[in-house]
């Protein structure tokens, strides 16, 4: 919003314009000439081989704005999302609200969703690449807010580095702490009406978030139901809440989102002493003689005991936190957004193998195993 | 609702208002916002000389106290009546400012662009405050003229108070005066 601000006060010079001072200001005031007017489309977004739909919102200026991709978990564009998307555009953004499960396949069986898990992330990923790309966007200003099921997809967009910040309403913020945890450098915010976030729960989770020092914010409205920010009442403690959340959105947006510096690395998710460089990560962790390969090779058979297994374990959790290494460390090339994705990729597939172990689940580990250089071979192809 | 405009105990280098005062404020809730920026505040500050010439300024943020973005510089003769106006509008279209207030002033300064506050102990051209509960979308403003006598470099500033965020908005412009 400043570099904006400057562009707008630098850019009026002085003017012989008596025209203002000849109005009377009450008349002045009283004008509504007084901004941009909001565009809102059905637009046809390409995805795998087909297209979704989505609904958006854009103030109708020139240049490139921050954007936010709206996830409500629907297979359809709810008109309380559609509003909101007016609302968010009112404030400076492109808003995208993609109609990314258009078959239901998340309120499906699990065995259903499972199968449709990708897919879903396919649409997604493509909605946020057909939004990053339109000419009036800054792809390096894009944030996400989602509710419900779209909450998730928030979490995994912000777990991949893919936006600049991320909006999570409703998503059960105290019952699995861990997932807000495993989101280093990307801040979020944590949304939740009434539900199971106890103050007791809600306390440890704030601290534990404080603890790891991540940018984190939770917000609880326990006056309000799960669903308050979707609600258009107009008056009582569901809308005042509704309100003071909204207002959290927006300021959150604006500080994470529209004034994200190009490629910055937030300040809250830099080592403050960075030692280990990416080399020093890659030969000791990935190497073949590194931990990666001793993993392997406690792995070429069946572990005999749980002080195997243990060992095992220490490994894999060992190399995933490589990952959280390489994602908080600038690349010597190409981009940021594309390092951290791939630090994220390499992340999960080692905490795959994790699983795996922990659940004394041999073969799983093996396969999981396996597939981890994939992740390695996707990043050295872009950046080595 | 309006909490005072002056602070006659300080010292002035001007009376104030030295012409027709013109002072209005006013709450709407029926406007739409007027820059496309996640400011929740936006303050749209003109000031001309008697020739016409205006200079312009939009919402810097605080802190740093002087905001980041340059100030226009509007040149004027000692004695010239100076017209200065503000409208101040809540961008949210949710949540309402209660207790907010906008806070204007001319002050004199060391330099144009300075980066730190002039106190406002000495110096004060003019000075005024509103108090108010800002509705989404809704906006307070005024207009008024005045004068200053002594050549310098003076500056002309509206700001955000108690909006209970984490940073306040300003709109600043340097009156260089010869």
């Amino acid at each position: 919003m400043l570099s904006l601000a400057a562009a707008d006060t630098t850019a009026k010079s002085a003017q012989a314009d008596k025209s203002w001072l000849t109005i009377p200001f009450l008349e002045m005031f009283n004008r509504r000439d007084a901004g941009p007017s909001i565009s809102t489309s059905s637009v046809a977004i390409p995805a795998g081989g087909r297209s979704i739909s989505g609904f958006l919102a854009r103030p109708m200026v020139t240049g490139r704005l921050p954007a936010v991709l709206l996830l409500s978990g629907g297979g359809k564009i709810p008109d309380w999302l559609q509003q909101s998307a007016r609302e968010i555009a009112g404030t400076g953004f492109v808003a995208l609200a993609p109609a990314y499960d258009p078959e239901g396949l998340a309120s499906n069986s699990p065995l259903v969703q499972a199968v449709a898990g990708d897919q879903l992330e396919i649409n997604i990923d493509a909605a946020l690449r057909w939004l990053a790309t339109q000419a009036f966007v800054d792809a390096q200003r894009v944030g996400a807010a989602g509710w419900g099921e779209g909450a998730e997809q928030v979490l995994r967009l912000a777990q991949g580095g893919k936006i600049q910040g991320g909006v999570v309403v409703d998503a059960a913020a105290c019952d699995h702490p861990d997932r807000w945890l495993q989101v280093r450098a990307v801040p979020l915010l944590i949304i939740q009406g009434a539900g199971s976030c106890t103050p007791a729960k809600a306390n440890a989770l704030q601290q534990s978030v404080a603890q790891a020092q991540l940018p984190h914010a939770l917000r609880l409205y326990p006056e309000a139901n799960g669903s308050f920010l979707q609600a258009t009442a107009a008056s009582g403690p569901a809308a005042a809440a509704a309100d003071r959340a909204w207002v959290e959105i927006y300021e959150f947006l604006a500080r994470n989102v529209e004034d994200a510096s190009p490629a910055a690395v937030p300040a809250s998710s830099q080592p403050r002493n960075e030692i280990a460089r990416i080399v020093d990560i890659m030969r000791v962790i990935n190497a073949d003689d590194g931990v990666r390969g001793e993993l392997a090779r406690s792995l070429a058979a069946p572990p005999a005991g749980n002080a195997q297994w243990d060992r095992a374990r220490s490994q894999a959790a060992v190399l995933a936190e490589a990952g959280n290494l390489l994602f908080e460390r600038r690349p010597p090339k190409g981009s940021l957004t594309g390092w951290r994705e791939r630090a994220a990729e390499f992340r999960s597939a080692a905490q795959a193998v994790l699983r795996a172990i922990e659940q004394h689940d041999f073969p799983a580990a093996q396969e999981a195993l396996r597939r981890l250089p994939q992740a390695c071979a996707a990043c050295h192809a872009d950046y080595r | 609702m309006r909490s005072g405009v002056s602070a006659p105990e300080r010292p002035r280098l001007a009376d104030r208002p030295i012409f027709l005062p013109a002072l209005l404020a006013a709450l709407l809730g029926i406007v739409t916002p007027p820059l496309v920026r996640a400011e929740h505040f936006d303050i749209k500050l003109l000031a001309a000389g008697p020739d016409g010439v205006t200079q312009e300024a939009y919402a810097d943020q605080s802190p740093p106290e002087c905001g980041l973005n340059p100030r226009p510089v509007l040149k004027a003769r000692a004695g010239q009546k100076i017209t200065m106006q503000f409208i101040m509008t809540n961008v949210y279209p949710h949540g309402i400012a209660k207790n907010a207030g906008v806070h204007y002033y001319v002050v004199r300064e060391k330099e144009a662009g300075q980066k730190t506050l002039p106190p406002l102990s000495q110096g004060v051209v003019t000075e005024g405050t509103f108090t108010f509960n800002l509705k989404p979308k809704a906006r307070i403003g005024a207009r008024e003229h005045f004068v200053i006598r002594e050549p310098g470099v003076y500056l002309l500033r509206v700001e955000s108070q108690r909006t209970q965020r984490d940073h306040e908005h300003f709109s600043a412009i340097d009156l260089l005066i010869q």
